[in-house]
């Protein structure tokens, strides 16, 4: 079964062109928000009919791709890494696809090909007549971590432009249920609700089984450890308690010294951010980036990233964030570190439509650029920037902290080095009962809990997306998902609680 | 976070709007003015800054309290007064950018007539640019408002004329008085005190309110756990919810000129009450609910306040004003469904209490991180005096043009009052549901609007919501401690 990918690809760009090449995008990108705004005024019926749609390489017939969740390009201008060295330009094009990538590649040429020609002319080197794929394939960037909020759906599956996708069946389902008079018991309901199920022609689609229910690895496997630990504890029960003591010793001391380190690094970090920031001088006006390596460090740049948010036809948003690693072989170690922990994290635990108890996002990833002196940051995510914050300082603190204290002018996090072991496991003995009070729940008490300054920063190093398409625009995380719960329910036989449980998703 | 007593707060200080909304005083008026004279106004200031009712240790009001006397500063004010750029800067975006921006604009839902080019006031004149977006700004004339309250008009137009008489001599201008009235409906006691007074759709508003921390108040809801916001959510210079101090001219421990100040989010609402009691009585025709019932599920209170999560079925006297309750948990009658209250009613949203997410004490302590103090009042003759529902549905439009004038108070108002009319109010996605925005204060999109009544065995769905309610001016201003007041009038 195809599955939800993650394509990403890099490319050089030469300074004489980053202004022309910033323009063809931002028409591209506009392109787009006027379609749906068109789109808007005809569903309010403002408009009375298709008006006729504007041709040329900026536009590209997005609504033809079957295989594409979302497309950003995002042109990543000049700029310095953490020891003041050069970065030139470059281009990023990212899409989160239904594989497979060779498929979705030649979809994109063949929708797309003239536009995809006009922008990559500008990169270097521009790629050759008739040889795009491979131009794209050898660009291509892997992710150190991503995570997907609704696995397992195809585009066709969410949305989709036949009538069999879960979101046109909900609404026959509901135009169903409003035909006078409503159904008075449950089964009746039920009975209405196949009926109209049949009506529009619904059929389960290939791809509408189970959603993949990803394993923490082969079920065996476990078995086979479970057993060799049994064997062993009951064998030399003594030894096992020693093993297992002395084990949880060598890593609260190994991450213990490794956190201190890191503390130590930290003061010196805070000396260099502060001398860079002295030798460059504040920044022109009081909402610009304190980060002295920022591209753009004025009001400007966040005129511009806002004026792309919250526009009319779609209730999604989206972030590019960019911001140096801090220096040395340490902070690189422990970014990975991180991001391994939150890509395991993502593929195998947070499956069900909630990164942490966040459950508006998408699409995220995490990407190292530039010879890993960058960390980039792709997000697809509901509603407005306010709430995607709010999210993520109030439910997902400790992850972000994680990650991007490793990156400069990060709000100052003091690492907990000898606590971290005892807090997490804290944490995930808390888990299941709910009392206690909140701050005994977080790794870090600083960092991204610093709610003003770290919303600031992360202004500061998010970068406008030129080009960003969706290709479901009005549909929540949670929407796809109780779509497919709706779907996957409705020739499925409920016990009563369950049965109340499917009737009140629909 | 502790109750009243546990740390100070200056009362003395902090301007009693604050603390009270001065039901006791119901006739109220709000007048907009312009600096012309920077000198000779600093001077009235300082003069008024002894006029302006502070609040007190008690919470408890003063008997003979005839009058009371606001003042608050848009950003453009503090500019005219001569503040200068460093004071000026430490204010947050939201408050120096105002309301009437595009980003702002999309995110309030103030479009089509709503849209900032077609306020009375707030907005500067607009020129329509190539993406036929109204490109406005926030009007650089307005400076002042001026909140004036009074036990009853004779009161009132003597305040009014002691304090405005002089204006012109004061080097300021008068740009528009916005009159307001007092809606009380028939449960209201007509002789004395009326205990909370209506608003133009026939529901009793401003009910529930925070208690700010450490700030003791009579009539500002209960004390209780749960309802309890730090100081700092509200009044610069104390700790947030966050722990930290709220973005403004205050320093690491909260002195300076913004201590004891809050920013006033003002916006004009016109109410359609023809349109909305027309709307209410042709869908529920024939959905098996009555008018009222379902302009009570809408509210989320039948029009009495009576809390429909308490009283689903109907109207209770002894619960008018009660305000402690909570919906998923609730002890008697759980509603984590929204069977009895709607999850998208405007009550619920606006204020989700325990319901927000699968955790109720988590979610009590993420609802009151976007609480805010309401304080509005209404303008515009009712469409019938005693505001019967009945009656209501029955009377013909009569073209006044009638509303709200919502003013509410918070420290961060991206965090709060943004969030909330932005992510709980227009959001259609709300809760998990599809296309219901706030069906009172929403962006309804008509068509594509619907209002989901919960139920069993399945949702009932009312369709093609038109927008009830209107944007017709608004603007961010600065409510200062009284100090600060005086510091504006001593400037040089």
């Amino acid at each position: 079964m195809p599955d939800q990918s993650a394509f990403a690809a890099l490319f050089p760009v030469r300074d004489e062109n980053v202004k022309p090449l910033q323009k063809l995008l931002n028409a591209v990108g506009q392109n787009i928000t006027k379609e749906r705004e068109v789109l808007m005024d005809k569903v309010e019926g403002l408009l009375p009919s298709t008006p006729t749609r504007p041709r040329g390489r900026c536009f590209l017939e997005f609504h033809k791709l079957t295989t594409v969740h979302f497309l950003r390009w995002v042109l990543l201008e000049p700029a310095m890494d953490a020891e003041g060295r050069r970065i030139s330009a470059s281009l990023a094009f990212a899409t989160d696809y239904d594989g497979p990538l060779n498929a979705h590649i030649d979809e994109l040429i063949a929708v797309a090909g003239p536009a995809l020609d006009a922008i990559f002319s500008f990169c270097n080197p521009a790629p050759a007549t008739g040889a795009m794929k491979p131009y794209l394939l050898a660009a291509q960037r892997p992710y150190e971590a991503f995570y997907r909020g609704h696995p397992g759906r195809s585009v066709q599956q969410i949305w989709g432009t036949s009538n069999n996708s879960e979101e046109e069946l909900r609404k026959a389902l509901g135009m169903g249920l409003d035909a006078s008079p409503p159904p008075a018991t449950a089964e009746a309901a039920v009975t209405r609700l196949r009926w109209s199920a049949g009506q529009s022609g619904w059929k389960s689609s290939p791809t509408a089984g189970e959603p993949q229910k990803p394993s923490l690895g082969s079920r065996s496997f476990w078995i086979f450890a479970g057993a060799v630990l049994l064997l062993f504890a009951l064998l030399s029960p003594s030894w096992f308690v020693r093993c297992v003591v002395a084990g949880m010793v060598i890593l609260i001391l190994f991450i213990g010294l490794w956190g201190t380190i890191l503390n130590l690094l930290d003061r010196r970090d805070q000396a260099r951010e502060r001398r860079l920031f002295d030798q460059h001088g504040p920044p022109p006006d009081p909402d610009g980036s304190k980060d002295p390596y920022v591209s753009d460090r004025s009001r400007r740049r966040l005129m511009i990233v806002t004026d792309l948010e919250n526009r009319r036809g779609l209730i999604q948003n989206q972030m590019t964030h960019v911001v140096n690693i801090k220096p040395g072989r340490m902070r690189l170690a422990t970014l990975r570190a991180v991001l391994w922990a939150i890509n395991l994290l993502g593929s195998r635990i947070f499956v069900e439509g909630k990164l942490g108890d966040i459950p508006t996002i998408h699409f995220a990833r995490w990407i190292l650029i530039d010879d890993n002196r960058r960390l980039l940051f792709f997000s697809n995510y509901d509603f407005s920037w306010e709430s995607y914050l709010g999210d993520f300082i109030d439910l997902a603190s400790d992850g972000l902290t994680g990650i991007w204290c490793n990156t400069t002018f990060f709000p100052q996090t003091r690492i907990p080095a000898w606590m971290i072991i005892p807090r997490a496991l804290r944490l995930v003995l808390s888990t299941q009962s709910r009392t206690g009070n909140q701050s005994a729940k977080r790794l870090f008490e600083q960092g991204a809990r610093r709610e003003q300054e770290f919303k600031k920063w992360t202004r500061d190093h998010q970068i406008p997306t030129q080009v960003w398409y969706s290709a479901y625009p009005l549909l929540s995380v949670v929407n796809v998902n109780n779509n497919t719960d709706i779907a996957r329910g409705l020739f499925a036989s409920h016990s009563g609680a369950e049965l109340g449980e499917w009737l009140r998703k629909v | 976070m502790g109750l009243a007593g546990d740390f100070d707060v200056e009362f003395r200080d902090i301007q009693g709007l604050v603390q009270r909304g001065y039901k006791e005083l119901p006739a109220a008026e709000f007048v907009l003015l312009q600096v012309i004279d920077a000198k000779r106004a600093r001077a009235w200031l300082s003069k008024l800054a002894d006029r302006i009712e502070p609040a007190t240790a008690t919470g408890h009001d003063k008997a003979d309290r005839a009058s009371a006397l606001h003042l608050a500063l848009t950003y453009q004010g503090l500019q005219a007064l001569g503040v200068g750029k460093e004071l000026l800067d430490k204010f947050p975006l939201a408050f120096r950018e105002g309301m009437a921006t595009v980003h702002r604009e999309r995110l309030l839902g103030d479009r089509g007539a709503s849209s900032a080019a077609n306020w009375r006031w707030g907005s500067a004149p607009c020129q329509p640019n190539a993406d036929e977006e109204g490109l406005c700004e926030t009007d650089p004339k307005l400076h002042l408002l001026l909140l004036m309250y009074a036990k009853d008009g004779p009161t009132l137009s003597h305040i009014k004329k002691s304090v405005l008489d002089e204006l012109d001599m004061s080097g300021l201008h008068t740009i528009t008085g916005l009159d307001t009235v007092f809606l009380a409906g028939p449960e209201c006691d007509p002789t004395g005190n009326p205990n909370g007074p209506k608003e133009h759709f026939g529901f009793r508003d401003g009910i529930a309110q925070p208690h700010i921390a450490g700030m003791p108040s009579r009539e500002d809801g209960h004390a209780i756990p749960g309802n309890i916001i730090p100081t700092g959510e509200i009044l610069l210079g104390y700790a947030n919810a966050y722990g930290e101090m709220p973005e403004g001219p205050t320093d690491a421990n909260g002195h300076g000129f913004g201590r004891n100040g809050t920013f006033l989010v003002f916006r004009q609402l016109h109410q359609d009450v023809v349109g909305f009691w027309n709307y209410v009585a042709r869908q529920a025709a024939d959905k098996g609910y009555g008018p009222v019932e379902l302009a009570a599920k809408m509210v989320g209170r039948w029009p009495d306040g009576t809390p429909l999560v308490e009283s689903p079925t109907g109207p209770q006297p002894t619960l008018q004003t009660h305000d402690r309750f909570v919906y998923a948990r609730h002890q008697t009658h759980p509603d984590p469904f929204g069977f009895h209250c709607p999850i998208g009613s405007h009550i619920r949203r606006t204020n989700p209490r325990d319901s927000l997410n699968d955790d109720p004490q988590k979610s009590v302590t993420l609802s009151n991180q976007h609480r805010i103090v309401r304080r509005g009042r209404s303008y515009g003759n009712p469409l019938v005096p005693n505001m019967d529902p009945a009656k209501l549905m029955a009377a013909p439009d009569d073209g006044v043009e009638r509303g709200l004038h919502f003013l509410c108070l918070n420290a961060a108002i991206d965090r709060q009052f943004e969030f909330v009319q932005n992510l709980w109010a227009n959001n259609p996605k709300f809760g998990g549901l599809y296309d219901d925005p706030d069906p009172l204060i929403g962006v309804l999109d008509g068509e594509r609007s619907t209002f989901t009544v919960q139920q069993e065995p399945v949702r009932c769905t009312y369709s093609d919501m038109p927008r009830f309610v209107q944007v017709r001016g608004g603007a961010y201003f600065f409510l200062p401690g009284i100090a600060a007041i005086r510091m504006l009038g001593s400037m040089k």
